[in-house]
């Protein structure tokens, strides 16, 4: 039986010290109030041992990968260290930056902005890489009675309205969507349930969902209510490493299975 | 021993080519198919279509080279997920084509047998592989153990050449074999240590 997983997510800006670029992890609330938390690999590490199932990687500035060669060396670096299967996102703009994250470590790559802006890469990729390397990640607030998709990290509006968009991404070829609720991000209450089992009940594609995890019953409650397949967490994974273990245990006593 | 892996330039060969030094042992990543010739083990990765990719191995001669040293030699090769699924006879991927033919096996598009309503696909994720047929390959592996999956395509016939299975609402291969031919639908190399425990198998006992 397919198990239900953890994905830590890990999102990073860069920070240079003594005029070297590093990635650093933050964690944002609502994606604003970023705070840094720590280097990426030795997190990862941390994430490998205590089974977690995934890892998304995603470079929050959204970088131009042709201007920040670093970055894709850090990448190569990243996989060298981390046997996990990654998703990697942020500055994905082609079929180029697909070909460039695979060959420097990534299993699939997430696309955010760049799914907005030109929904045909969606095919086009999953003709050229096959639909399962294929990541699109929705971000979504409530305004009035209605959820629409914002994307430039949260910062726009893209009048698509969300339930309509998840259904054309599925159309297009995706493999894969990652929801998260940009008012429920770092805030700790609970994920967007609602939301989760409207998407995860029409959708033939995995459901990721995201934001808002603050204690391991929340992971509960969108597994036992839902048909997501996973839960992708920043600040809950990252502040406490006692939270994966709890999480996963409570996962499991509730009949909830997960990788042995 | 010279251990070969090869590259069509469509997906991550870096893991695996870690995966392989981090248990030990040298490998090459090779991008054209005359450096195969004096390969000892060869693995097959693959991510990707697999029209695109099969056309990619007709263009760049890959198929040649294959059959001197996997049927005339009997080098050992493990395909890894499409490369596994380009071992077969065909596919009906965005276009039916035909694959390297090792296996008389077609491989199917799970979403024409699969109710995906209740059984999301593709298939990503952690699943349990159930041993069907004693494979060298799992020495040291418990049956049932879970391995990390990411296909929208498989192996639904399995009447012949099946080691293990793996369910999702229908059974279907999760490792192939026929004499020194191998391929498994799910990754190893990012299957920790059950991943490591295989590809060593493979390694050293194949």
């Amino acid at each position: 039986m397919l198990k239900k997983r953890l994905i830590p997510k890990l999102m990073f800006k860069v920070k240079e010290i003594n005029q070297k670029k590093y990635p650093v992890i933050v964690t944002t609330k609502n994606f604003n109030n970023v705070k840094f938390v720590g280097d990426p690999i030795s997190q990862a590490k941390i994430f490998e041992s205590q089974l977690t199932d995934e890892l998304l990687l995603i470079n929050m500035e959204s970088l131009d990968l042709d201007k920040n060669e670093f970055l894709l060396d850090y990448y190569k670096e990243f996989s060298n260290k981390i046997f996990m299967p990654l998703t990697i996102g942020g500055g994905v703009k082609n079929i180029e930056s697909f070909k460039k994250l695979l060959k420097n470590g990534a299993d699939k790559v997430c696309i955010n902005t760049a799914a907005i802006q030109n929904p045909n890469l969606i095919s086009q990729a999953s003709k050229i890489f096959g639909s399962q390397c294929v990541v699109v990640s929705i971000d979504f607030k409530k305004i009035d009675s209605n959820y629409f998709v914002f994307y430039k990290n949260g910062k726009i509006n893209s009048k698509k309205l969300l339930f309509e968009w998840a259904k054309e991404i599925e159309r297009l070829g995706a493999g894969e969507i990652v929801l998260t609720d940009i008012d429920k991000d770092g805030i700790s209450e609970g994920l967007n349930i609602e939301v989760a089992e409207k998407i995860s009940n029409s959708s033939k594609l995995p459901i990721i969902i995201s934001g808002g995890c603050g204690i391991a019953q929340h992971f509960v409650d969108a597994f036992k209510n839902t048909k997501i397949e996973g839960i992708a967490a920043g600040n809950f994974f990252s502040f406490r490493d006692q939270n994966i273990h709890q999480a996963r245990s409570q996962i499991l006593n509730n009949g909830i299975e997960l990788r042995k | 021993m010279k251990i070969k892996i090869v590259d069509l330039g469509v997906s991550n060969i870096n893991s695996i080519h870690k995966c392989i030094s981090f248990l030990g042992f040298d490998s090459e990543v090779v991008q054209t198919p005359n450096k195969l010739i004096d390969a000892d083990k060869i693995i097959f990765p693959g991510v990707g279509a697999f029209s695109n990719v099969m056309k990619i191995i007709e263009k760049n001669k890959w198929n040649e080279v294959l059959k001197q040293k996997i049927l005339k030699e009997k080098v050992s090769i493990l395909g890894i997920c499409l490369g596994m699924q380009l071992l077969c006879k065909e596919s009906s991927e965005h276009e039916k084509k035909s694959g390297l033919n090792f296996f008389d096996i077609e491989v199917k598009k799970l979403s024409d047998h699969i109710d995906s309503n209740k059984f999301k696909l593709p298939h990503i994720g952690w699943n349990n592989v159930e041993i069907k047929k004693k494979s060298i390959l799992f020495d040291g592996i418990k049956n049932g153990s879970d391995f990390y999956f990411d296909h929208s395509y498989g192996i639904l016939d399995l009447y012949k050449n099946i080691d293990c299975v793996t369910n999702h609402q229908i059974d279907f291969a999760s490792v192939i074999s026929y004499n020194n031919i191998y391929g498994v639908q799910f990754h190893p190399e990012k299957s920790l240590d059950d991943g490591k425990i295989l590809l060593k198998n493979f390694i050293t006992k194949v």
